[in-house]
């Protein structure tokens, strides 16, 4: 049984289909990377496992258990956590607010201590910065906290859309150290989205390729960097 | 100098009731980005409500101000619930037409349940003051003063220090992100508008031991209160405490030094004003909004 099974899933927009026919899966411990073009539908995708944007057609399980139709608010309490594209921080709000509305749900609530000390330990800036307003923090410190405040929830999948997108390549580095780093000592499923391909296969365990909505090409992660496609299509060579 | 003083006192202790009003309002629009039209009717009710009581009791109208809070916010829980719910992801103009009816509705109600008369509840301290270095401070008005304080450190501390307010602060922020952390967007609806027409009723009964209840008195609060909440910022709750007590002392200077019936004309311009040259609200700057 896997950790996130989604199958033949459709999703997209009103009668707009854009998400077709789309089948992945994240194993405990492991990461997998969906990898795609600007608007190949992605963050639609991972939107719709989440219940933000319900799907269309399709199944998502995870653990086994069918979970779609289960509304955005409940995902929390089952384990999943999305960091979304643009990071959704509470801007107006102090960095610590946010890491304990990471926690708000009740299992989490009760281990906010502890995950707010490993949160400071992975991300010391941010306890440094924990007073100030989030909105305030550089690019770099967003992500961090994004990425606090979704292991502040103790999930045991860990959805990130594109977390490096607008980051120095020094920082980009930083972000995907983190995500490894919280796999390893966690044990939990990661599931990456990215356009960074070469670092994003460089941490992954399993890789996906989606282009127009549909998914192309599956596989071990240097299997999909051998490939002449993806070779031609994302590396330039 | 004292007559100055004694309109600034003025204006700051009926400040209270409209930043009751205003922030009701600011909160329920921060929170569902709905604007509610029948927040004057809440007051109002709220005012008839506490005057029927008293009135049977033969009680002081203080008495029923937790009794009428907490009624008033299930009301508004339900009321979210079961019907402005329905108008929440269909458009601006389904809400407004959803709350301007219930404003009417309200009125209607209370035109032939109470009639059309003006009403006064019998009150001891009607008429006493305090006398403070030549200022005259009217004692119910005072009373109402202290009430909006409180309630609005109270609000305050919901919204800082309890899981549950915060919660509702990072809806109104960003309501996809909230909803990832695990907080129901429908409980926080329901929560934002109870607490919002919670908040006018409130007012209503601080104002009933010195105010006429009628059933157009909400038009007025109603009014006052968006001007409030369009110069605090839409949505800031600090910016509609400071916006009803400016208000509230631009209507009382120019009731002193203008004309009495012109205090409105006042405030409006006051209004246009902010508007010109402060459009983002009072308090914050363009790059907190
Ligand atoms: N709310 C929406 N309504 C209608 N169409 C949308 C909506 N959001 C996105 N789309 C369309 O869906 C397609 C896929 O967008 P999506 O954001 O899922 O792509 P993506 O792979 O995440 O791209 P990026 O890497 O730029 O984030 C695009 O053509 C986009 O225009
Ligand atoms: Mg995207």
């Amino acid at each position: 049984m896997s950790l996130l099974e989604v199958e033949s899933l459709c999703a997209g927009y009103g009668d707009l289909t854009i998400v077709w026919d789309v089948s992945l899966k994240v194993e405990e411990g492991e990461i997998a990377v969906l990898l795609g073009g600007n608007g190949a539908g992605k963050t639609t995708l991972i939107e719709s496992i989440v219940g933000i944007n319900p799907p269309q057609k399709g199944s998502i399980r995870f653990k086994g258990e069918e979970i779609q139709r289960r509304g955005v608010h409940r995902m929390a309490e089952l384990g999943i956590t999305l960091v979304p594209q643009g990071r959704g921080l509470f801007g107006s709000m102090s960095v610590l607010e946010n890491l304990y509305l990471g926690s708000y749900a009740p299992i989490p609530r009760a281990k906010r201590a502890e995950s707010l000390e490993y949160v400071y330990s992975l991300f010391p800036i941010l306890r440094e910065r924990k007073t100030q307003k989030a909105g305030s923090l550089s690019g770099g410190e967003q992500q961090m906290l994004a990425i606090g405040r979704a292991i502040m929830s103790d999930p045991q999948l860990l959805i990130l859309d594109e977390p490096s997108l607008g980051l120095a390549p020094r920082l980009v580095e930083t972000v995907f150290r983190s995500i490894v780093e919280i796999r390893r000592q966690k044990k939990i499923g990661v599931l990456l989205v990215e356009q960074n391909l070469r670092q994003a296969l460089s941490v992954a365990d399993r890789g996906y390729v989606l282009e127009s909505g549909r998914m192309v090409l599956e596989g071990r992660p240097e299997d999909l960097e051998a490939n002449e496609h993806v070779k031609r299509a994302y590396l330039g060579c | 100098m004292s007559t100055f003083l004694q309109a600034m006192t003025n204006g700051v202790l009926i400040g209270g009731v409209y930043a009751l009003v205003a922030v009701g309002l600011t909160l329920i629009f921060g929170v569902m980005n709905t604007v509610n039209f029948a927040q004057g009717e809440f007051l109002m009710l709220g005012m008839f409500t506490t005057l029927m009581l008293a009135e049977t009791a033969r009680v002081d109208p203080y008495v029923f101000l937790v009794l009428v809070a907490v009624a008033f916010f299930v009301f508004g829980f339900l009321l979210e619930k079961y019907l402005i719910h329905r108008t929440i992801d269909r458009g601006h103009e389904t809400q407004i037409l959803l709350t301007l009816g219930l404003s009417v509705l309200f009125k209607s109600l209370a035109l032939v349940i109470w009639g059309p008369n003006f009403r006064s509840a019998v009150v001891s301290y009607r008429l006493k003051s305090l006398y403070v270095g030549g200022v005259l401070i009217s004692y119910p008005r005072l009373l109402s003063f202290g009430v909006a304080v409180v309630v609005m450190l109270a609000l305050w501390f919901f919204l800082n220090r309890t899981e549950l307010g915060r919660a509702m602060r990072a809806s109104a922020v960003n309501r996809k992100s909230a909803a990832l952390m695990g907080i129901n967007p429908d409980l926080m609806y329901g929560l934002a508008f109870g607490i919002g027409i919670m908040l006018a009723a409130v007012g209503g009964v601080s104002l009933v031991p010195f105010y006429y209840v009628f059933p157009d008195v909400g038009a007025f609060f109603g009014t006052i209160a968006f001007v409030v909440v369009v110069l605090g910022g839409l949505g800031d709750i600090l910016g509609a405490v400071v916006g009803a007590l400016l208000i509230g002392v631009v209507e009382a200077l120019t009731a002193q030094y203008v004309a009495l019936d012109l205090s409105h004309l006042g405030v409006f311009l006051a209004f246009i004003l902010v508007l010109l040259f402060r459009p983002q609200g009072l308090i914050r700057g363009k790059g907190w909004a």
